[in-house]
């Protein structure tokens, strides 16, 4: 049997089992948990896509989950509205707050999101309290209606049990497209390198805010279900501990894999049923709080460290249902030849000079990288930038790329300002780019981090995406992706994962990922370095054709030999300055690049 | 009392606070900057301090020696937790290790509720006697002992750190850790004697107020988020400034709860920090500036 | 494939028809929190309960005696985690009645699931609006005074001492907020005015703002609606202040902890109680004396001297309560197999048997209109004067 048939008949076995639970636990175990392991799933499985796939943490879901309840309620109690209207009312209120607050916070790098969910957590926690005409205050509001549907009336742990659950199911299977698209391989490639994501057009907070308003929609879903269920919403289930047992089963379950969400749910409140039960047996007090925090923060310290992965891996594999490698691409990517090769860039009317830089400056403190820099490349011209060790060729590349904003002066394409501009607006405009040390998407196929740098190109949207509408679109977009691995020649590796590569083909994937975008510009920083002799007369063939397909070529080159072979002009810079530029043969008998390169003496 | 009177006594409350916020703050900014990590489990070192003195006390042990030993076992769990549950995850992202001192927090805490049940503990001041006038605001005793021992502390910590080769060596390994390791400078040590500075500070923010307040298993938190928001305005890194930020925090909170209302006490502690956040946010929009110079490094 | 046989296998187990209940003993359902912010009420009501379910434990059935088990599970100070528990004891151990729970939002949390699965239980919980409606709360009952009874006698007090005007300082939370309510309309009643009305969260650790804010009203009084420790900050914050006025607290504060948290700071605190803390200056004739001095006299033997305190009474009332009642199901025949309608008989049972029934937070009536079933008599004015409980003048 096959790994995927496996698959399937496990998730059929599944859904089987949670089908009769209600019947077969009947009387022994009380329902009411399943109803809760739902509930906490649904919030967790928006945690996850958050943690484990825009590598971002919440430690405010528990208020995205009583703002769902709390617009229930005050709708349906205090407004009259019909609970059905009020559901998804509670969905949009919470996923429009998590995106108020998430949009801006995302243009900040790094986890400033943990404080300010944090500070949202405790800020809704006081304003529950206050506001006490809405929402009856700490003692909180009873009597809220069931949900119901023209004259079916939802009570019952049974009837919320198959409510929750299909909601989870759904939830598991929107996170799933999700993960599969144009947007999670988006995401994906933010996780794994922000900078190299951004080069190929990738706006990362862009899709970080919208995963994050998803996280939200669904803690509020649950709240929801939360106040239909018991008909009773007080402020102490939705403060900030509960965002902390949250994360717990997150992370105990696995952030990677959405199922691991349900399993993380599942086992934090079944131990904590267990411990319940078991430990006043064992020393007859009655308090299993007690031990239950240690129990979980120790079993939370010692999965993170020792499988940060969780447990669903694990499981997986005990059950002998790890994945293969996804190969669906690559029945797509088998059209390769037979698509016509994508059209190069047409020869717009278009200024003479693709690339302009005027009278540029970065300092960076009080270490001055680039000094009053100008050129200007020509269309369809292969220039090279060379110089020592530190003078500023790489910062050049960042500040024409917009990772790096010019203390003074500016960079244009095509005659348009771009300096101005976020490096993923840069990268949409035309200007593709390889790393002195390349960054692929390593958790990526070889195919996939091609079709990452079809992201602008592609159309997919967020909301299209979660309900799996690109499968088409996919399709295209590996047939064209492998059209660019069949030029670097990397084709018959496509389902490889980038991580596997070896350093040279790494190299060859980041040009390739960098054509999809189909460049007016490319800039190759160091193209050549760290290959062997044969690798490297591929990459001169190469860049060769990337010039006569259309796309102007732009590069820092150690390599001086190679230099030659292949620019048209050279620019020679040292400490940031300008000393010489023009036909590679001129430079190199101009006495201030021997001197450079060799020292005084040796010029003189 | 008088307008005045309410006001200086909002800025007295609000600057003693504040000055217990920055003993937690200095903690963090140390385990961050000798380690990137930004340790949730800095309140339970003061729990833990403040837990530890009522209970010597109560059992006899002079004042001053209790404090000394409640300090030099929150330094000794500072270093133990390094040891054990941040080391062997140095390398991993800053979402583990950030998880991993979640971790420790909820052990930490189980821990201490274990040991000391959930009724709370109390400690008497260091010194007796009636509170003190000063200017129009009324003073306990003790929170002029906290303003004093923080003072010397700070004073403390800059000679460490400007005058001793350790303290320098801890400076060098948190601005450039591969440069610190080349200059034959054994980062690890310096991490663990990072966290046993956080653990010390911990220890004696707790053993400072437990006589203001009362020492419980769960005091922890909610001090560790408030020296963590005076510690983020600050930047995470200057020492200095921390103490600053945080004096600050502590007077607009207890401004903001004096002024507008104290039910929304927290709320408008909090909601400084989400308004501060935004801020920089749309600060760093209009800049234009989407991948910081660290990121383009990398 | 092995492995899913074994986990199929163990589903058929868990899934396996219940192995026919032998239900020779009756099992009542105990939702308190040992554990969280009300832990302080908790402890001494899971104490109780575990220092009388033997003597309790039993009851005469029509063969014979029939044992009566109390299961204890922590409530966690957390709502969902009280329904979940609530759930789980009549779900999973098939309970006659709970006794559920400590704190006022986790007993109305649970009514719904009480009412639809037709449960009675005894709340430990303050607010009054845990049994009315009443109508809406046929199931439930309650056996501590109401907020409103309290503060009854806290303001015929202080009409007494001639305080016409008193500054609030109470937690926010559920507590906090039903004593408020109940404050302001009796405060109206009887002519004190509400200086001023500030709140602090239960795990405070500074409340002198709001105390400065309170004393730019002038009051004449203090009345502080908290328990420990937050009841010890508030007023510890008063006296470093050098604040003088009375303190007048709630009943949240009668126990142990506050008097050894508080020291000097709390003497001269007034505060309202069950007769339970100053049992031994009662008169003779008064009904509950015996009751009180027993019930001391066990805890204190177990628990440590001065352990008294009235949250642990409200829990052996609950249990005094469903004790004879579960005897008068009995005797009306009804098997305890028949959980469902044990459960309805009992209900009943408890409604309309529980008649001057001597507990130790007072003297219960329960009638159809009355859950709460307690009168005037269940409260007395309490003053600390060196680190023990006095009448107050």
């Amino acid at each position: 049997m096959t790994t995927t048939r496996r698959l399937q008949l496990a998730a059929t076995a599944v859904v089987a089992v949670l089908a009769v639970l209600p019947f077969a636990v009947a009387g022994r175990i009380s329902l009411g948990i399943f109803v809760f392991i739902g509930l906490f799933s649904l919030i967790v499985i928006g945690l996850s896509l958050l943690a484990g796939h825009a590598g971002q943490v919440s430690l405010g879901q528990a208020a995205f989950y009583g703002l769902g309840a709390y617009i229930a309620a005050i709708t349906t109690l205090r407004m009259g509205l019909a609970p059905w209207l009020a559901l998804p009312l509670a969905v949009g209120g919470a996923a429009l707050a998590a995106y108020l607050l998430g949009a801006p916070i995302f243009v900040l790098r790094g986890h400033f999101l943990v404080l300010g969910t944090l500070g949202l957590n405790v800020v809704m926690d006081v304003l529950v309290r206050n506001v006490q005409h809405l929402t009856g205050g700490p003692t909180g509001l009873t009597g809220i209606p069931p949900l119901s549907i023209g004259a079916l009336v939802i009570v019952g742990d049974r009837a919320y049990y198959y409510l929750t659950w299909s909601f989870v199911l759904a939830a598991l299977w929107v996170g799933r497209n999700l993960v599969c698209s144009r947007v999670g391989r988006a995401l994906a490639a933010v996780r794994s390198s922000e900078v190299a994501a951004a080069a190929v057009g990738i706006n990362a907070a862009f899709y970080k805010s919208r995963v994050f308003a998803l996280s939200g929609a669904l803690a509020g879903l649950a709240g929801a279900l939360y106040v239909h269920y018991l008909s009773f919403v007080s402020p102490s289930p939705f403060a900030f501990n509960f965002s902390i047992d949250l994360l717990v089963m997150s992370v105990l379950g696995g952030i990677y894999h959405l199922p691991g969400a349900v399993a993380g749910a599942a086992i934090v409140t079944i131990l904590r049923e267990a411990l319940r039960t078991i430990m006043p047996r064992v020393l007859g007090s009655g308090a299993s709080a007690e031990y239950e925090i240690v129990v979980f923060g120790l079993l939370l310290a010692v999965v993170v460290i020792f499988s940060p992965a969780g447990v669903w891996p694990h499981l997986l594999a005990w059950l002998r249902l790890e994945p293969g490698r996804s190969s669906r691409w690559t029945q797509a990517a088998s059209l390769a030849g037979m698509l016509p090769e994508s059209p190069p860039p047409s020869p717009r009317a278009e200024p003479a000079s693709v690339l302009r830089l005027e009278g540029l400056r970065k300092q960076f403190g009080g270490l001055l990288a680039v000094d009053n820099l100008s050129f200007e490349v020509p269309a369809g011209e292969i220039y090279a930038i060379i110089g020592p060790n530190g003078a500023g060729k790489t910062t050049v590349f960042n500040l024409i790329s917009g990772l790096l904003r010019p203390t003074r002066g500016a960079v244009y394409l095509r005659g348009r300002k771009v300096s101005d501009l976020p490096a993923y607006e840069t990268a949409a405009l035309g200007v593709g780019r390889t790393f002195q040390t390349p960054k692929v998407f390593a958790d990526l196929t070889v195919l996939e981090n091609v079709m990452v740098g079809l992201h602008r190109l592609t159309t997919t949207s967020f909301t299209a995406a979660m309900f799996g509408l690109g499968a088409r679109e996919d399709a295209q977009a590996a047939a064209r992706a492998a059209g660019y691995l069949e030029v670097v020649g990397l084709l018959d590796r496509a389902d490889v994962l980038a991580g596997a590569l070896p350093f040279g083909a790494l190299r060859l994937l980041e040009v390739a990922r960098a054509l999809a975008i189909r460049p007016v510009l490319l800039l190759l920083d160091e193209p050549a370095s760290g290959l062997s002799s044969a690798e490297r007369t591929e990459v001169v063939k190469l860049i060769r054709h990337i010039r006569d397909t259309g796309t102007t070529v732009v590069l820092v080159e150690h390599d001086v030999g190679l230099v030659m072979e292949t620019a048209d002009r050279v620019l020679v810079l040292n400490y940031g300055q300008r000393i010489a530029e023009g036909a590679p043969r001129l430079v190199r008998n101009d006495p201030r690049v021997i001197a450079a390169y060799l020292g005084e003496e040796a010029a003189s | 009392m008088t307008l005045t009177q309410q006001i200086a006594q909002f800025l007295a409350s609000g600057i003693i606070n504040g000055t217990i916020y920055a003993l937690l703050g200095l903690g963090l900014v140390a385990i961050h900057s000798a380690t990137r990590v930004v340790n949730v489990a800095q309140g339970e070192f003061a729990a833990l301090g403040a837990l530890l003195a009522s209970t010597l006390v109560t059992r006899g042990m002079p004042l001053s020696l209790a404090a000394a030993v409640a300090v030099g076992v929150a330094a000794a769990v500072g270093g133990g937790v390094y040891r054990t549950a941040i080391r062997p995850a140095r390398d991993a992202g800053p979402l583990t290790l950030l998880i991993i001192t979640i971790a420790l927090h909820l052990s930490l805490k189980g821990l201490l509720l274990l040991v000391w049940g959930t009724d709370p503990h109390s400690l008497r001041p260091f010194t007796a006697g009636p509170p003190l006038r000063i200017a129009a605001a009324v003073v306990t005793r003790q929170s002029l002992w906290v303003i004093a021992v923080t003072t010397v502390v700070l004073v403390v910590l800059y000679v460490f750190f400007t005058r001793t080769i350790l303290g320098k060596s801890l400076r060098a390994c948190a601005v450039n850790p591969t440069a610190a390791r080349l200059m034959g400078i054994r980062v690890e040590r310096m991490s663990a004697l990072a966290w046993m500075i956080a653990g010390a500070l911990g220890g004696l923010a707790g053993v400072l107020i437990a006589p203001l307040t009362l020492a419980t298993y769960d005091m922890g938190l909610i001090l560790g988020l408030k020296g963590f928001v005076g510690a983020v305005i600050a930047g995470m890194a200057s020492y200095p400034w921390t103490v600053a930020a945080c004096i600050l925090f502590g007077v607009v909170e207890s401004l903001g709860a004096g002024l507008i209302s104290s039910n929304y006490r927290d709320g408008i502690a909090f909601g400084v920090l989400i308004a501060a956040l935004l801020w920089r946010a749309l600060a760093a929009l209009r800049g234009g500036l989407i991948i910081s110079e660290e990121a383009a490094q990398e | 494939m092995r492995r899913l046989w074994v986990i199929g296998a163990l589903l058929v187990l868990v899934g396996a028809p219940p192995s026919v209940a032998q239900q020779s003993v009756i099992k009542v359902g105990v939702v308190v929190d040992v554990t969280g912010g009300a832990s302080s009420l908790g402890v001494p009501e899971r104490n109780t309960v575990l220092l009388y379910q033997d003597e309790l434990g039993e009851v005469p059935g029509p063969n014979g005696p029939v044992r009566v088990q109390y299961v204890a599970t922590d409530g966690e100070s957390d709502p969902t985690k009280a329904v979940i528990a609530a759930k789980r004891l009549i779900d999973e151990d098939r309970v006659v009645a709970v006794v559920c729970c400590t704190t006022s939002p986790a007993s109305l949390a649970v009514i719904q699931t009480l009412q639809t699965n037709r449960v009675p239980n005894v709340s430990l919980a303050a607010a009054v609006t845990i049994i009315e409606p009443v109508d809406q709360r046929r199931w439930i009952f309650k056996t501590p005074q109401t907020d409103r009874l309290m503060i009854d006698v806290i303001t015929d007090h202080m009409r007494r001492r001639g305080i016409r005007s008193v500054a609030w300082l109470g937690f926010d939370d559920a507590f906090g907020q039903g004593g408020l309510v109940e404050f302001e309309k009796l405060a109206a009643q009887k002519g004190i005015d509400i200086a001023a009305k500030e709140s602090f969260a239960r795990a405070s650790t500074d409340v002198s703002t709001q105390v400065t804010r309170a004393m730019g009203r002038n009051p004449q009084a203090f009345l502080i609606w908290a328990i420990p420790p937050g009841a010890n900050v508030a007023q510890r914050n008063i006296r470093d202040l050098g604040i003088t006025l009375p303190v007048y607290q709630s009943h949240g504060v009668a126990n142990k902890t506050f008097l050894d948290l508080g020291g000097a700071s709390v003497d001269g605190t007034i505060l309202p109680s069950g007769k339970i803390l100053i049992a031994e200056l009662l008169p003779d004739t008064d009904t509950q004396k015996s009751a009180l001095l027993g019930y001391i006299e066990r805890y204190e033997g177990r628990y440590g001297k001065g352990t008294r305190n009235t949250f642990g009474g409200h829990a052996l009332d609950a249990m005094l309560i469903l004790k004879p009642a579960i005897e008068r199901t009995l005797r009306q025949g009804i098997r305890p197999e028949n959980t469902g309608g044990f459960r309805t008989v009992l209900r009943d049972q408890i409604e309309r048997g529980t008649k001057e029934l001597v507990g130790i937070t007072g003297i219960f009536n329960y009638t159809p209109t009355d859950h709460l079933g307690l009168d005037l008599r269940a409260a007395v004015m309490i003053e600390v004067r060196n680190g023990t409980w006095t009448p107050a003048r």
